[in-house]
């Protein structure tokens, strides 16, 4: 086979290698997002996820079989059944988003993939932060206070309930209720001392400026 | 977050992207899978590792190249080989998993409606549903059925299907593994050599064993039990071993294993197909 044939080939099951892998990702899949949701909040509260993922959850049909193929348990909490695909598979998710991140193997797949993407290979764990942040500020009831309480606390590095609510002027039920949102999301995480930035939002801060 | 397109085409998308990645269609997969494996060996099956750029791509996910092309430990390439084993077992319905139960003793069981609840969620008739293990075996036993003749290949799978389970040691008197796979091959006429080298690329592969449980009663007679499965070059995995040592008061300390066949089904399919 010629180098050029060769090289054609090897294009097209590289492109086909990493559209499979994008295509898994939370950015871009509904049901991966919801499995990778549940892994990030280490199982939820049903009427949120049901509030969230009303597809999945709600017919009771959709969720037994859904609960059976990926080993969901739906109960008071929501969580992932240790031990079984839905488990592995969003540990996999991990590694996905990790190689992605990897500016050195977006150039190295992006030399072959150039008329594919022109722009470049994406950075899905940017991408996923991206969609976070959209799908939290179009948040009907606390999306916008909620984008307040996290610029506070991306302001201050850490706070609590009560320091929250004096240096926002707010009510104590809005800042329970908007950071309770911002921990669904996995951009704050929750301490003894209070709430600090996630570690993805932490890499990736300059794009809350533009939300 | 993102529920533009409704639940059915994403799982769609999501079963789709999963086999793309499987070693029956994408050679990249293929080529992780079936490391370490001797440079030249690749090389001849795979031209495409002697482009140095694409070299440079597999460097990036952990593969490195000296006398044998390997994946570095905990590397992403590692961990898409472990994606393929999963969603081999997971989309053939096979996918192994332990529990407690309300005793906390432990048990062993399968995801084996997978494929049905995925049909029923994506509206699909079962059939439809991607196997990429089938896909697979199929491709190999292609490949194999050239090397060492069709004929030899279909009796080593029908010795598998009729041989299997077996248990022995302890209490049980019957054949080792070893030495059933030494009967299968003496009936066959294989040689020694084309019996080893089969039995590694299809059933299984010594050092290769993925350990699943390991636990100790705390009996008078302290049983250990032990379950793993046995991995083979082409990740055919056939088999589940599960071994309990415990004391005989005769004889002192003794292991008792049983072999089971994972994959039954499809194996049969195959089978099937090339008789």
């Amino acid at each position: 086979m010629s180098g050029e044939l060769l090289e054609n080939g090897l294009t097209k099951q590289l492109s086909n290698f990493v559209n499979a892998l994008i295509a898994i990702s939370p950015s871009r899949n509904y049901v991966t997002q919801f499995l990778y949701i549940i892994k990030i909040n280490d199982g939820i509260d049903y009427k949120i996820i049901e509030e969230t993922y009303p597809e999945i959850v709600k017919d009771e049909y959709v969720r037994e079989s859904f609960a059976k193929a990926f080993g969901v348990s739906f109960k008071d909490k929501v969580t992932l059944e240790p031990r079984k695909y839905g488990e592995f598979f969003v540990n996999f998710l991990d590694s996905v988003l990790q190689i992605f991140e990897d500016a050195e193997f977006r150039s190295k797949v992006g030399f072959f993939l150039k008329n594919e993407y022109p722009q470049g290979i994406p950075n899905l764990a940017q991408e996923w932060l991206e969609v976070r942040l959209k799908g939290l500020s179009s948040e009907p009831t606390y999306g916008m206070l909620a984008l307040k309480v996290l610029k506070e606390i991306v302001r201050v590095g850490r706070a609590t309930i009560e320091e929250l609510e004096k240096s926002l002027s707010m009510g104590r039920g809005d800042v329970i209720e908007t950071t309770k949102l911002l921990k669904l999301y996995g951009l704050i995480k929750e301490d003894l001392y209070g709430f600090t930035v996630s570690e993805s939002l932490k890499k990736y801060q300059h794009l809350l400026e533009g939300v | 977050m993102n529920n533009e397109k409704n639940l059915k085409d994403h799982l769609t998308n999501l079963i789709n992207a999963l086999t793309n990645l499987s070693p029956s269609r994408n050679i990249i997969s293929q080529l992780i899978l079936l490391t370490p494996e001797d440079q030249a060996t690749l090389n001849n099956s795979f031209p495409e590792v002697n482009i140095s750029e694409f070299r440079e791509v597999l460097r990036a996910m952990g593969i490195v190249f000296g006398d044998k092309i390997e994946c570095v430990k905990d590397s992403f390439a590692e961990t898409i080989i472990k994606l393929i084993d999963k969603t081999f077992d997971w989309l053939d319905d096979e996918y192994i998993y332990f529990y407690f139960d309300r005793y906390s003793d432990i048990r062993i069981a399968k995801m084996d409606n997978v494929r049905s609840n995925l049909a029923k969620l994506t509206g699909q008739h079962i059939d439809l549903i991607p196997n990429p293990y089938l896909e697979w075996i199929k491709l190999v036993i292609e490949k194999l059925s050239h090397e060492y003749g069709k004929d030899k290949i279909a009796k080593i799978l029908k010795e598998l299907l009729t041989q299997l389970p077996l248990t022995y040691g302890g209490h049980y008197k019957g054949k080792t593994l070893q030495e059933s796979i030494d009967e299968i091959g003496a009936k066959i006429r294989l040689t020694p050599s084309e019996l080893k080298e089969i039995c590694e690329l299809i059933i299984y592969s010594e050092g290769k064993s993925e350990h699943i449980y390991r636990i100790r009663y705390g009996g008078w007679d302290k049983t250990t039990e032990e379950l793993w499965i046995e991995h083979s070059r082409y990740h055919l995995d056939p088999l589940l071993c599960t071994s309990q040592r415990y004391i005989i008061s005769s004889i002192g300390w003794t292991n008792e294993f049983k072999y089971e066949l994972r994959h039954k089904e499809s194996l049969q399919k195959v089978l099937g197909e090339i008789t």
